[in-house]
């Protein structure tokens, strides 16, 4: 994975490629033409302008099992501003579904297993007393359930999303199918971001949880399980940074 | 013996019918959750944000339809 997050250069040479790729817009206002609103438009640019190093290696259309992606197109969310461009997009590393995929293929193998068993007395006894037509169900019903667990396992990894803009953290934490919880927290909001690496699968496949610790009451937000950890904090860091610089 | 056997073929239809409706309803809520949240993420990429909720949507209508099969056949 390239370095995906340098620091950006002074001098504004390279701006007007960055501005020509993400025209960011500062926040329209009704009287727009006088000096201090243009002053603060100007200082509301600088402070949500794009890096540079990132901008250059974006990864394009995330995959159905992409875990990463820098500056990914054609991916919006509810609530996204006009002028908030989605810098990463972050999923829980791939490696960290193979417990569920591995479940999954010995339950769909298990009525295959038992098909040995059916051959002794006692089953086969049990299996006199109820119809084709109920085991029939009865297995139909089985691969249902197995298939909807297959079905909702990947749903709850593809949709808990962590999502970093110029402008703020978006975490969707979807435990379950049945609750989701969506949390934000702008940029200037964050006083501290972390990495966390344990164990030897994380440091084998380089994915960890990132823990961002927000301002006053707010609640802090944990990416966990993400890959390049390290990076992630650094680019968080640098955008605090170019946020701060401009306040 | 025969009211036996009876009560069991009705109590193990009533039951599997029950599973099935349970599992309908259960399903319908994640259905229903995960077109809340593909409108939240809206990836707008090609096939993904319609494959998902119709692989679930197809997984609804399978159920209901053993639901109906189980209430003929059984």
């Amino acid at each position: 994975m390239p370095d995906i997050f340098i620091e950006e250069p002074e001098s504004d040479t390279d701006a007007p490629a960055v501005e020509a790729q993400v025209p960011l817009k500062a926040p329209e206002q009704p009287d727009a033409k006088s000096r201090p609103q243009e002053a603060s438009q100007q200082a509301w640019r600088e402070r949500h302008k794009v890096n540079v190093s990132l901008m250059r290696t974006p990864t394009g259309k995330p995959g159905i099992f992409t875990a990463f992606a820098v500056t990914p197109s054609e991916i919006q969310f509810e609530d996204q501003e006009a002028n908030e461009q989605i810098l990463l997009l972050l999923r829980r590393h791939f490696i960290t579904n193979v417990p569920w995929i591995f479940f999954a293929v010995l339950m769909l193998l298990v009525p295959l297993l038992l098909i040995p068993l059916l051959q002794s007395d006692i089953v086969s006894s049990f299996l006199d007393l109820v119809s084709p037509a109920f085991l029939f169900v009865a297995l139909a019903l089985y691969y249902l359930i197995v298939i909807g667990f297959i079905l909702n396992e990947y749903a709850t990894w593809f949709f808990q999303v962590g999502l970093i803009t110029n402008i703020r953290v978006v975490d969707v934490d979807f435990n379950t199918l049945l609750s989701r919880n969506i949390a934000y927290t702008d940029l200037t909001d964050i006083v501290d971001t972390e990495a966390h690496q344990r164990g030897l699968l994380q440091g084998i496949f380089n994915f960890g949880n990132v823990g961002i610790q927000t301002a006053g009451v707010k609640a802090n937000f944990e990416f966990t399980s993400i890959p390049l950890p390290n990076k992630v904090v650094d680019a968080l860091s640098d955008l605090m940074r170019n946020v701060r610089r401009h306040e | 013996m025969n009211d036996f056997s009876a009560i069991i073929a009705i109590g193990s239809k009533a039951v599997v019918l029950l599973l099935i409706a349970l599992y309908f309803i259960f399903s319908t809520l994640i259905f229903l959750n995960v077109r809340r949240l593909n409108t939240f993420v809206s990836i707008t990429y090609s096939y993904l944000s319609t494959i998902i909720p119709l692989l679930f949507l197809i997984h609804l209508l399978l159920v209901l339809s053993l639901f109906f099969i189980a209430l003929v056949i059984l």
